[in-house]
């Protein structure tokens, strides 16, 4: 029999003594945190989410894609910013996805997706996502979780209210925070004739039903005040948009304070059925603008921008019927319409009440004319006319609403830091939660559809203080999720967010994961420098222009070996992934580039340009983890200077062979046409 | 078949394999038809990840190239096609 020495029974003490302690030290309720609540978020390694989360990154200019409920980040979608990891924005076929009629921008500030719907429904075919400062819709497409489409915006600045879409999708909206001379005319005035050159635009952009494609149908031209956020009516209300505006003084300087002075801004609802009457009546006005229209083919694997010239104004001033204005406490930011379509809730930044519209009234309020007078021509209807009611007390600051599928509403309260939950009809409020801190958007999956899924709120901070590990001055932004299942909302998950998180979407992962592209068909590319096969990989010169049609298989390029190349020459470096399965992207990436990295996806063709400037040896290697032989999938590229006389040559794993096409001398060598 | 079967070599195996009995990241196609049945082609072309994964010969071959080889989506058809390719390629008519 094994005997225990004196030391190892004192360690079996020590042992069993900090095990009791441990367990005796845990708070009391962190048991029923882990088990009870927090297990609601908890989704098992190897487990799918139930919904998919689209964020907007804010000021990444992209867009974040979340499961819920675990808080998972699954991907960061490039929209409005580059991203050297993908090479969005660096390689020859995404950058004219960032063209605009300024030239290339590299940046914006992302705010609102908004997905898809056929008749009222979240239908996971596209997220819809504004870029703030320079105005463009881009539209993502959920079958690759790619941005497949950006539309510059004319006649706007601070495309904020946007980009909300009506009940079956038949437009994406854009509204204008900014007022500003139109593009058309001289924008050099003074900025103190504000009430006389500045004017508002909100914009119909028709989605064609099969493609998704953009196009602006028309601009409705209107007052020069700030539109913040808006929201299609459904059901009854289908044919009905509505826009929070404020700053209906027309202050053009610290509207901090001029902006506030009147007890009541506005709602503008628009009813676009009447303005597409209008517009097939030809009372449209043409107007000569320039804006940027690009879009990205899976079959060409490149986008192509073109610049329109025009588009077609409703002017609200001259066409009747088309625009009325609601009264609406202080500065209203959210502008939010109920399931059901009958209720429009509007939220006032720095109103003591949250004031609830009905439809129903506000079309007998415009069938008795029970109006107050007129702004700008724009009939006001009464404020208690079209006014269901209002909830009282909500809390400080209230931002924006969302709905479950049981007749409530959930306000944010950027201010008091809480959601208020509220009933839709009878006005009453049900619950409070506290949020950390500062909430600004809210989301529940289909929250702004007829048809929404009450299951999960999350709420997006622009506030985090003491919530995470501290990171220096900056920190993460964060989002809250709340189970909304039962009478009382529970907090059961923190997760962090990229950029800032403004407002959200989120659907049945169903509806999207049976869908999703696996690889690109090799033999479906339309791409005109594509290598279908190792056979087709080439070095050919154009003038100074040298194209390396290259191919990537585990683990090795086609060619690996290329001379020839001479300082002055530009080249372009063509990679096709010849793989035909699911995540097995290659990278690829040549000492010194001014550039980002490739990174290509099976079946895809993506090119690096690149300018030598030295002589010299040039090694390049795939840059993402491929296989055992990763380490191994390597090349080099020999620059030789200007003028040289090395022939061009290039080779795999044998002796080189010579380059397929002309090889002029230096100065025979003209501006080659791609 | 063989040209068809050509094809399909060209734009999805050759990066790895040759046709010869030297070895690139996979091995040589030589003389594969007379020394593996055609069931077991198949399944190597249209089910690698089981191959390796039961297969101990498969597994074998692994060893030695210390690649998996790619699940290239090829067809049932497709994958007809290239075996009939291989026969031709190891001189059967
Ligand atoms: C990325 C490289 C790669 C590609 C592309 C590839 N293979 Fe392979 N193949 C291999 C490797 C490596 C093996 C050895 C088994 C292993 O390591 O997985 C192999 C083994 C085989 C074998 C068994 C050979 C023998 O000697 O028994 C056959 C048959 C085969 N491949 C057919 C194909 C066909 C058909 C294609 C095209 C549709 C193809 N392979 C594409 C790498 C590749
Ligand atoms: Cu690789």
């Amino acid at each position: 029999m094994k005997i225990f020495q004196p030391k190892q029974l004192q360690y079996l003490f020590i042992a069993a003594f900090a095990f009791f302690f441990m367990e005796s030290c845990k708070p009391k309720g962190t048991q029923s945190a882990a088990t009870g609540d927090a297990a609601k978020a908890y989704v098992a390694p190897g487990k799918y989410d139930e919904f998919y989360n689209f964020v907007s990154g804010g000021f990444s200019g992209q867009m974040a894609v979340y499961g819920l409920p675990s808080g998972r980040l699954l991907r960061v979608i490039p929209v409005f910013s580059t991203d050297p990891e993908k090479g969005w924005g660096f390689s020859e076929e995404t950058k004219p996805m960032l063209n605009t009629s300024h030239g290339f921008v590299p940046w914006d500030d992302a705010h609102h997706p908004e997905m898809s719907q056929t008749n009222g429904e979240v239908d996971g075919r596209w997220v819809f996502i504004n870029g703030n400062n320079t105005p463009r819709i881009a539209r993502i497409d959920l079958t690759t979780f790619r941005t497949a489409e950006i539309l510059e915006i004319p006649n706007s600045a601070g495309n904020h209210s946007s980009a909300f879409v009506t009940q079956s999708t038949e437009y994406v909206v854009a509204g204008t925070r900014f007022s500003i001379p139109p593009d058309d005319a001289n924008g050099d005035v003074p900025i103190d004739s504000y009430k006389q050159n500045f004017k508002g635009n909100v914009s119909f952009i028709k989605v064609d039903s099969v493609s998704g494609n953009m196009n602006i149908a028309f601009q409705i031209r209107t007052p020069g005040v700030n539109f913040d956020l808006s929201h299609a009516g459904k059901g009854n209300s289908h044919g009905w948009f509505f826009f929070s505006c404020y700053n209906s003084e027309q202050a053009n300087t610290l509207l901090e304070v001029n902006a506030s002075q009147r007890d009541k801004d506005f709602i503008m609802a628009v009813n676009w059925k009447k303005a597409e009457e209008y517009l097939k009546a030809g009372k449209g006005r043409k107007q000569a603008v320039r804006y940027a229209h690009n879009t990205y083919s899976d079959k060409t694997h490149s986008a192509t921008s073109k610049i329109e010239t025009e588009i077609t104004i409703l002017d609200s001033k001259e066409l009747a019927d088309m625009v009325y204005l609601i009264p609406c406490p202080k500065s209203p930011h959210g502008c939010d319409v109920d399931p059901t379509g009958e209720y429009i809730v509007g939220s006032g930044k720095l109103a003591a009440l949250v004031p609830v519209f009905s439809f129903t009234k506000l079309q007998k309020a415009i069938a008795d004319k029970a109006f107050d007078g007129d702004y700008e021509g724009i009939p006001v209807i009464k404020y208690e006319a079209a006014l269901h009611g209002e909830v009282k007390k909500p809390g400080l600051g209230p931002l924006h609403t969302e709905f479950d599928d049981k007749g409530n509403a959930y306000t944010s309260m950027f201010v008091s830091s809480e959601i208020v939950k509220w009933n839709v009809k009878s006005l009453e409020i049900i619950d409070r939660v506290p949020t950390y801190y500062s909430v600004g958007h809210l989301m529940v999956p289909g929250g702004d559809s007829r048809k929404p899924f009450g299951k999960y709120l999350v709420a997006y901070n622009k506030i985090t203080k003491d919530r995470y590990l501290p990171t220096g001055p900056e920190l993460a932004q964060s989002a809250q999720l709340y189970d909304i299942s039962g009478e009382k909302m529970k907090l059961i998950l923190d997760f962090p967010t990229i950029g800032e998180p403004h407002y959200a979407q989120a659907a049945p992962a169903g509806l999207i994961s049976k869908k999703s592209v696996k690889f690109f068909k090799i033999e479906e590319s339309e791409h005109p420098y594509v290598s279908k096969g190792e056979g087709q990989a080439k070095v050919t010169r154009d003038g100074n222009k040298v194209h390396i049609n290259i191919t990537a298989i585990r683990s090795h390029f086609n060619p690996d070996n290329i001379e020839g190349v001479r300082v002055g020459d530009e080249v372009y470096f063509h990679l096709t992934n010849l793989e035909q399965d699911w995540d097995v992207p290659h990278g690829f990436a040549v000492k010194g580039a001014n550039n980002s990295e490739l990174l290509v996806m099976p079946g895809e063709t993506q090119t690096l340009k690149w300018v030598p400037e030295k002589s010299g040896m040039y090694p390049f290697y795939c840059t993402d983890f491929c296989s055992a032989l990763h380490q191994e999938m390597q090349g080099y590229i020999r620059i030789s200077p200007a003028g040289s006389s090395v022939p061009l040559s290039f080779s795999t794993g044998k002796t080189p062979t010579p380059a397929a096409g002309k090889t002029p001398t230096p100065s025979a060598a003209k501006p080659g046409t791609k | 078949m063989v040209s068809t079967g050509k094809g399909i070599y060209e734009l999805k195996c050759q990066a790895c394999h040759k046709l010869t009995e030297e070895k690139l990241v996979g091995p040589g196609w030589k003389d594969v038809t007379k020394t593996r049945k055609p069931l077991w082609i198949m399944n190597m072309i249209t089910n690698v990840e089981m191959m390796l994964e039961t297969d101990p010969e498969a597994q074998k071959l692994l060893e030695l190239c210390m690649v998996r080889m790619p699940n290239q989506n090829i067809t049932t058809a497709d994958a007809r096609s290239v075996v009939e390719f291989m026969r031709y390629n190891d001189g059967e008519k």
